[in-house]
């Protein structure tokens, strides 16, 4: 499974719930996280909706030793 | 207790300094940046008093801090206090232009401020007369300025406190404004003492034994009451967090590692950590033995899920920058989940209608408080004073109704604050952002709960003759705020209207669009 289209897919899905922001059509690696406003709720939202589908939650984010400020920051940490 | 119990001469420093003697060796502080001894801690207090001093800070000065909850921010507040100055904790999450503010309006004289802050300040820096140094705390070593470390590096770890009375000022907080400017709170040497005896002990019943750990970041009254007043007041230790409040999973990974039994937190912090299927397998969160809530009405189902998951009920309670820490609880063993509570003792509220007549239990009345750690004023904002202090009462600003059993529950607000993730968000400062719009010719904004009971940010605005709504002008507003404003102040909907009500006068009438 792509992790890359998961993860979009499921920031899509969180947006949409979460944020009035409009998903852009092409998300780029450095499109910032915080433009869409998702507080802790959403984020934990996102980090679970990716978890279903691939499996896990990457150790970096669970340990709190990273937050992902962007869109490619997310992607390595489940990419590493 | 009462504030005529302490000695008359009296220094804040004592919460601290009280733990010498017998209990110097044990550790006061757990950080990721290092764990220190009471002993320690005070011996760091000494040199930045001393480094303080030299740089020329005078009795009654503002010394500001901007930084995360590290060692360094608590070393800077109690020896700033010590020496007889006012400290100033500044909320890391302000624009340039209310750092600007705020500098001016408390004629800060020194500013400590962390390396991954500085940016925030540095183009405001030159225009403030009375800034006489800036120090930056970092580890880079090459960097061209006064370091933290350099700083104190060579001053000396012991310091007599000021002579300071009991009521001379000790601490400044900024608050929210309606109007976007933020009110000045002055706080004395012995309000501290006080929360501490009538919150800490009287009502969580914090003894040495507990260990504190606090989302609520030290600049704000209920982060630093809980987290670092509270616990050394008793000998007990605390947990500083320097990371965002709003990544649940770091948050559960510092309970995990540091063991704290009091976690103080708030509504949308527990319903994150609710949120993560099995998270009390997924974290050791055993060491808890108390949680506490605060800064914006606690969801019914939150409580009902997190006290069902771990066995532990939340502690929903009231505060309030103003009275310095909370003045209505519930109670260990007596909660009703979604009030506030009843009144601590120390503290009296009164319900009252406009005209400032007491209402009846059942009636919806504004809440007033009346304690001894209550402020005076407003710094440099008289009328803003007059209208909410008065007399020994303070005017709140919240809509409470008690029912037949003595407890309060909250209605709303008189001047239309929201408590957003329990930060304050001023509909005018939104409202101001999307009239910046070229389109927009009328907007407003109240809040609305989201699915999970939350207070959130709704725009309604009114666009200009000829011009129609659209997905591209919907997407412009929405990145304008993006732009503009932080992310819980940012609204989370926002719809088209045709026209906003009003009264005859054309005063918005907001409580009919908080029913749309």
């Amino acid at each position: 499974m792509d992790i890359r289209n998961v993860i979009q897919s499921q920031l899509k899905r969180v947006v949409a719930e979460h944020s009035p922001m409009p998903f852009p059509e092409n998300i780029e690696d450095d499109d910032e996280l915080d433009l869409f406003g998702l507080d802790s709720l959403a984020f934990m939202e996102l980090l679970i909706g990716v978890e279903k589908e691939l499996g896990y939650i990457p150790r970096t984010i669970l340990e709190g030793d990273l937050y992902p400020e962007t869109f490619g920051e997310l992607i390595s940490a489940y990419d590493a | 207790m009462k504030a005529a119990d302490l000695p008359i001469y009296y220094n804040i420093c004592e919460i601290l300094e009280h733990n010498l003697e017998h209990r110097g060796d044990k550790i006061a502080l757990f950080s990721e940046n290092g764990s220190f001894t009471f002993r320690e801690v005070s011996e760091q207090v000494n040199r930045v008093g001393n480094a303080l001093i030299r740089s020329g800070v005078q009795f009654g000065e503002c010394v500001a801090i901007l930084c995360p909850d590290r060692p360094e921010w608590v070393s800077v507040f109690f020896a700033t206090a010590k020496i007889g100055g006012v400290a100033l904790g500044l909320n890391t999450l302000l624009k340039t232009d209310e750092y600007d503010y705020i500098l001016k309006d408390a004629r800060v004289k020194i500013l400590v401020v962390h390396d991954s802050l500085k940016a925030l300040v540095e183009p405001i820096i030159k225009k403030h007369n009375t800034l006489i140094k800036v120090i930056i705390i970092t580890d880079n070593k090459s960097m061209k300025c006064t370091t933290f470390t350099d700083w104190i590096g060579g001053e000396k770890s012991e310091l007599d406190s000021a002579t300071t009375h009991r009521e001379d000022f000790c601490s400044l907080h900024y608050s929210s404004g309606t109007t976007g400017v933020p009110k000045g709170v002055l706080h004395m040497h012995k309000d501290y003492p006080l929360i501490a005896q009538l919150s800490g002990v009287n009502l969580f019943g914090i003894t040495e034994n507990d260990r504190t750990f606090s989302v609520a970041k030290l600049f704000f009254v209920y982060g630093i009451g809980g987290n670092l007043i509270f616990p050394w007041y008793v000998g007990a230790s605390c947990v500083l967090y320097a990371g965002p409040p709003r990544q649940a999973a770091a948050v559960l990974k510092a309970i995990t590692t540091f063991k704290p039994t009091v976690f103080v937190s708030v509504p949308t912090i527990y319903s994150a950590i609710l949120s993560l299927p099995n998270f009390y397998k997924r974290y050791d969160i055993r060491s808890l033995r108390m949680c506490i809530s605060a800064g914006e009405p606690l969801p019914l189902q939150t409580w009902n899920t997190w006290r069902d998951t771990t066995e532990i009920e939340i502690l929903d309670t009231i505060g309030c920058t103003e009275t310095y820490h909370t003045f209505m609880a519930n109670r260990p063993g007596e909660v009703r989940p979604g009030s506030s509570g009843k009144p601590i003792r120390g503290y009296d509220v009164r319900l009252v209608d406009d005209e400032g007549k007491d209402v009846q239990a059942g009636v919806v009345g504004n809440l007033m408080v009346r304690g001894e750690s209550t402020a005076l004023f407003y710094l440099h904002q008289s009328e803003k004073t007059r209208h909410s202090f008065r007399g020994e009462w303070l005017f709140t600003g919240d809509q409470y109704l008690q029912d037949k059993d003595g407890y309060y529950w909250h209605k709303g607000r008189v001047d239309d604050m929201l408590k957003v993730g329990g930060l304050w968000v001023s509909p005018i400062e939104i409202e101001e952002v999307l009239s910046g719009h070229d389109s927009v010719a009328d907007c407003a904004v109240v809040g609305h709960y989201d699915n999970a009971g939350l207070l959130k940010p709704k725009a309604f605005v009114c666009l200009r003759n000829g011009v129609e709504p659209s997905d591209e002008l919907f997407e412009q507003l929405v990145k304008l705020c993006a732009k503009t404003l932080d992310a819980h102040k940012r609204p989370r909907w926002l719809e088209f209207n045709n026209d906003l009500p009003r009264t005859s006068t054309g005063k918005l009438q907001r409580f009919k669009l908080r029913e749309q």
